[in-house]
């Protein structure tokens, strides 16, 4: 049995912390819940047997029995946080995607330092907020009959151009109820992302990020809608929801095999201040970029190897605890310990998709 | 080597520049206009006007004159709801589900219609610089999409212009500013023209200018403020006379160009008159439309307008990772910059007072003539690095949108994805591409499919495939994809994406070729008929004059041919018009000597 912690969410450690023992059963497997801090920010934890947990991890292939255990894992994840969310009120609450853990508590601790400009950003922003989620389907044979009620033209088409004379037609009507729905609920709400649609009559499934205390409103305007489009559409109202939707974090373990090449490739030393790191970036893209060098089939691709490079070495570089400091003279290190210390959190994870698809650090 | 001009193929104006020892320099049209009007007019038999020209003759034939083609470059039937609104000419839904004009008895696509302003302004330039054009930069907005990008190019080739690069607009005006560049600096460009509005952040460092972030909204430009104006004032009208203008088309057209010169006119004045004498009859006679717009009504109208340019500009400060403190210089583009309210709203945003030195309707051709100046070799202190405006990326299962190239990706880049089948024996595998930000396929624009077929017969996830999707300095896409067991590499055309095939392209260069021609010859032959015409008359005048002092024969022969070249001036033959006045200056001789003894007379 290999004991690790599993990380919920990041919390707002500013004032009442929450009372984890209200949490009904505890975490994943009956564990107890930890708080482990750092500064302003707390980490919500609790252990794991990492064995039994490592099938739950996206992408594997898992027994049917794996799986029902992965359902229960994935619905205590979700209570924690449902709870969590609770508990918060006004406090900023951040839930970490699922399957994150690391070795112990002290390495959580270490986590939270590292990755803490961007965990403050984040619960700074998304501070007092729930998702609420509406999904809408329809029946597709009533929305066309009713098309061809209001274009008698297309029972005349021949069936081929009919056929797409109504899919157009659908399509249309489709956007229009979307932005009809959106048009209602998005004043109420400060931000939207959209989930895959489940199903073929499922025609929106949009997450919105409202404050807690618009909650009354935005149901009311839930309600108004749903009204509206009674005779047309069926709506499911979830939520609400920690913010599961807005917050896309991903946290990864330095790549050094990657960041070091890229270091490499801008022709950095070992320990490079950001001003430095920027220049070299320039003077490569000024030496190589196309137009300059128009005669040159290989500038093009010497440009774009440069332009991956300077991606990489920035989305490490932010990651590092002196980049948001005022003082641009800080220099980071590029040596192996210091990048596999590292954990790079970009955004996007667009980056870092890629460093967990390529070489792993041995 | 021939001569690179920058162009702005604008919405409502274009405008063109080129570098004049070292700077750039606005080219003026053969108007001696600094920009033209985008408007092309389908006269009778078969004439063309472009430009000022073809606007003023507007009210005259609103059905064939074509304005705002900008809008529908690139775009499908089905995305132009918004834009068919506001154009009185006809639209046809061309046979891949592309846009059409149908005017003069013909189709033509919007990259024609572009092309024929393209040509004029190829053709004034060279009047004006007294040397071939045959290569150009063309900007678009930043938020154009792959097919945009490539109607624009292809709009080119058919004016029989070589387009080295096509660059955003933003971009393009940053470069005009040059601005100072010992520091590292941040600009913001805000660029509301006629039919797009973009924003753009940029870094400039060492001569760099890098693209941070750009955004925008591709259905927002000065066409619908006119808009809004214009619907106002048929409510103002209606609740005055009870008539309803919007039905008529001609009324429409006066109401839109009353608007915009209201609109203007609000920029510096805090009212005025929109008067609109005999805009319509009905029973009871003519009505005249006479309504005071104020500027604060004007706002009140635009508010939700310039509105929409919020989230664009925050969205980009966000992508560029930096807040609006941070933004060091914020340059305007696009007339509708002038508008106080917007210029207000920028302040309110940013905090910073916008530049204003270049005109907002220049500094894009400035900045394309730079930029030229750069691929020429002949500006060596600067380099654009620009990003990918839209994410590119494939549909995945459950009609999800998967992005491969995020957008703001400095360009050129590229990615290789590898693909495989998913079921045993399959013989074909299907890749949807598409552009843009939503999460779902179905809201983004779609450039097409790739379709692998023949493959051999395996078990599924045997085969695989690298596919490359590759985005050069243009902003245009190129996917290759190669066998990975066989190593065979083949370019892959998108299908289905809207555009123009090869040889259609090539049909309309002929076209426009042709026309080209055509209009040369006709230049021509009014010219010779007008040199013929003067002369005869001269001639007849000294005739009279002088018949006198020359032999009777000398006279006739000279009349005789007055009226054989009276004669071919009927038709339309130049050189048989040249040989005629050839003869007729010919017979003429003895008058010249006559007259040569009071004064010269003609010649």
């Amino acid at each position: 049995m290999q004991v690790k912690s599993f990380i919920y969410a990041t919390i707002d450690n500013r004032s009442d912390l929450p009372d984890l023992a209200a949490c009904p059963a505890g975490g994943i497997d009956a564990a107890p819940l930890e708080i482990v801090r750092y500064r302003d920010i707390a980490a919500i934890v609790s252990a794991i047997d990492v064995n039994q947990f490592a099938a739950d991890v996206p992408g594997e292939i898992a027994s049917g029995q794996q799986e029902e255990s992965h359902k229960a894992h994935l619905l205590k994840y979700q209570q924690v946080n449902a709870f969590l969310l609770g508990q918060t009120g006004r406090n900023g609450m951040l839930p970490l995607k699922f399957g994150f853990t690391a070795s112990d508590n002290e390495e959580v601790a270490k986590v939270l330092e590292q990755a803490y400009v961007q965990l403050r950003t984040y619960l700074d922003r998304l501070q007092g907020t729930m998702e609420l989620v509406i999904q809408a389907s329809w029946e597709l044979p009533k929305i066309l009959q009713e098309i061809v009620k209001d274009n008698p033209e297309v029972a005349g088409a021949d069936p081929v151009q009919a056929g797409r004379m109504l899919f157009e037609a659908a399509e249309i009507k489709k956007r229009q109820l979307v932005a009809a729905i959106h048009d209602k609920l998005s004043p109420l709400s400060k931000d939207y992302s959209d989930a895959p649609l489940k199903a073929d009559s499922m025609i929106i499934n949009r997450s919105y990020l409202v404050e807690k205390d618009q909650e009354p409103l935005f149901d009311d305007a839930v309600d108004a809608v749903a009204t509206e489009f009674e005779e047309l559409l069926t709506f499911r109202y979830i939520g609400p929801l920690p913010v599961y939707s807005f917050v896309n974090i991903e946290l990864n373990q330095g790549n050094y095999a990657m960041v070091d090449k890229s270091r490499k490739l801008l022709q950095l030393p070992e320990r490079a201040s950001w001003e430095t790191i920027k220049s070299a970036y320039r003077q490569l893209i000024l030496a190589h970029h196309p137009d300059r060098n128009p005669d040159d089939p290989q500038a093009a691709q010497r440009t774009k190897d440069a332009v991956a490079a300077f991606g990489i070495v920035r989305a490490y570089c932010q990651s590092l605890p002196g980049f948001a400091e005022p003082d641009k003279s800080s220099e980071f290190s590029f040596a192996q310990e210091a990048v596999e210390q590292a954990f790079i959190v970009d955004n996007k994870g667009a980056v870092l998709a890629r460093a967990k698809a390529g070489e792993k650090p041995a | 080597m021939n001569k690179t001009i920058g162009i702005d193929l604008g919405t409502t104006n274009s405008c063109m520049a080129a570098l004049v020892g070292g700077a750039p320099v606005i080219i003026p049209n053969a108007e001696g206009e600094r920009t033209t009007p985008s408007v092309v007019a389908f006269m009778e038999e078969g004439q063309r006007l472009v430009g000022t020209s073809a606007k003023q003759q507007q009210l005259g034939n609103p059905q064939g004159t074509i304005t705002s083609i900008k809008r529908f470059m690139g775009r499908r039937w089905d995305e132009v709801s918004e834009e068919m609104a506001i154009v009185a000419y006809p639209l046809a839904k061309g046979g891949n589900g592309d846009v059409k004009v149908a005017v003069d008895g013909a189709q033509y696509a919007p990259q024609e219609i572009s092309a024929m302003i393209l040509q004029k302004l190829k053709a004034d330039a060279e009047a004006y610089l007294g040397e071939s054009v045959t290569d150009a930069v063309i900007t678009v907005p930043a938020y154009f999409n792959d097919a945009q990008r490539k109607a624009t190019k292809d709009a080119g080739r058919i004016a029989g212009l070589t387009v080295l690069r096509v660059i955003n607009e933003p971009t393009a005006a940053s470069l005009a500013y040059g601005l100072d560049q010992s520091d590292d600096q941040t600009i913001l460009v805000f660029d509301l023209g006629g039919g797009t509005f973009d924003v753009s952040i940029l870094g400039l460092g060492a001569g760099l200018f890098e693209v941070k972030a750009t955004n925008g909204d591709n259905h927002l430009g000065g066409d619908n403020f006119d808009k809004a104006i214009v619907d106002w004032l048929i409510g103002e009208f209606k609740r005055e006379h009870g008539i309803d203008l919007g039905r008529d088309a001609i009324a429409l057209l006066r109401l839109y160009a009353a608007a915009e010169k209201a609109k203007i006119e609000l920029s510096t004045m805090l009212a005025t008159q929109v008067n609109l004498p005999f805009i319509t009859v009905t029973a009871a006679g003519t009505e005249h439309l006479s309504i005071e717009l104020t500027r604060v009504q004007l706002n009140r109208l635009s508010a939700a307008l310039i509105d929409r340019t919020v989230g664009p500009i925050l969205q980009a400060l966000a992508d560029a990772n930096i807040d609006a403190d941070g933004i060091d210089h914020v340059v305007l583009v696009g007339g509708m910059t002038r508008m106080p309210a917007v210029q207000d709203k920028i302040r309110e945003l940013i905090g910073k007072e916008p530049h204003q030195d270049i005109n907002p309707d220049e500094v894009v051709a400035i900045g394309a003539a730079i930029q030229a100046g750069v691929l020429q070799g002949e500006v060596k202190d600067i380099l654009l690095l620009d990003v990918a405006s839209l994410s590119l990326g494939i549909e995945t299962k459950g009609g999800v949108f998967t992005r491969l190239i995020e957008r703001n990706t400095s360009i050129p880049t590229r990615k290789t994805q590898t693909f495989t089948t998913a079921g045993d024996d399959q013989p074909t595998v299907e890749i949807h591409v598409l552009q843009g930000e939503s999460e779902m396929a179905a809201f983004n624009k779609s450039l097409g499919t790739i379709m692998l077929v023949d493959l051999p017969l395996a078990r599924r996830g045997l085969l695989e495939f690298d596919v490359t999707f590759d985005i050069d300095a243009n902003g245009i896409i190129q996917v290759t994809a190669e066998d990975i067991v066989s190593g065979n590499e083949q370019q892959i055309r998108i299908e289905g994406g809207s555009g123009l095939e090869e040889d259609e392209i090539n049909r309309m260069v002929k076209r426009a070729d042709e026309y080209a021609d055509a209009a040369h010859r006709l230049r021509e032959l009014a010219e010779v008929r007008n040199h013929a015409e003067v002369l005869a008359a001269e001639i007849e005048l000294s005739l009279d004059e002088y018949c006198s002092q020359i032999e009777a024969s000398e006279a006739s022969l000279i009349t005789e041919r007055i009226a054989d070249l009276r004669q071919a001036m009927e038709a339309v033959d130049a050189s048989e018009i040249r040989t005629r006045t050839a003869a007729l200056v010919d017979a003429a001789q003895v008058l010249r000597q006559e007259g040569d003894e009071e004064e010269s007379l003609f010649f």
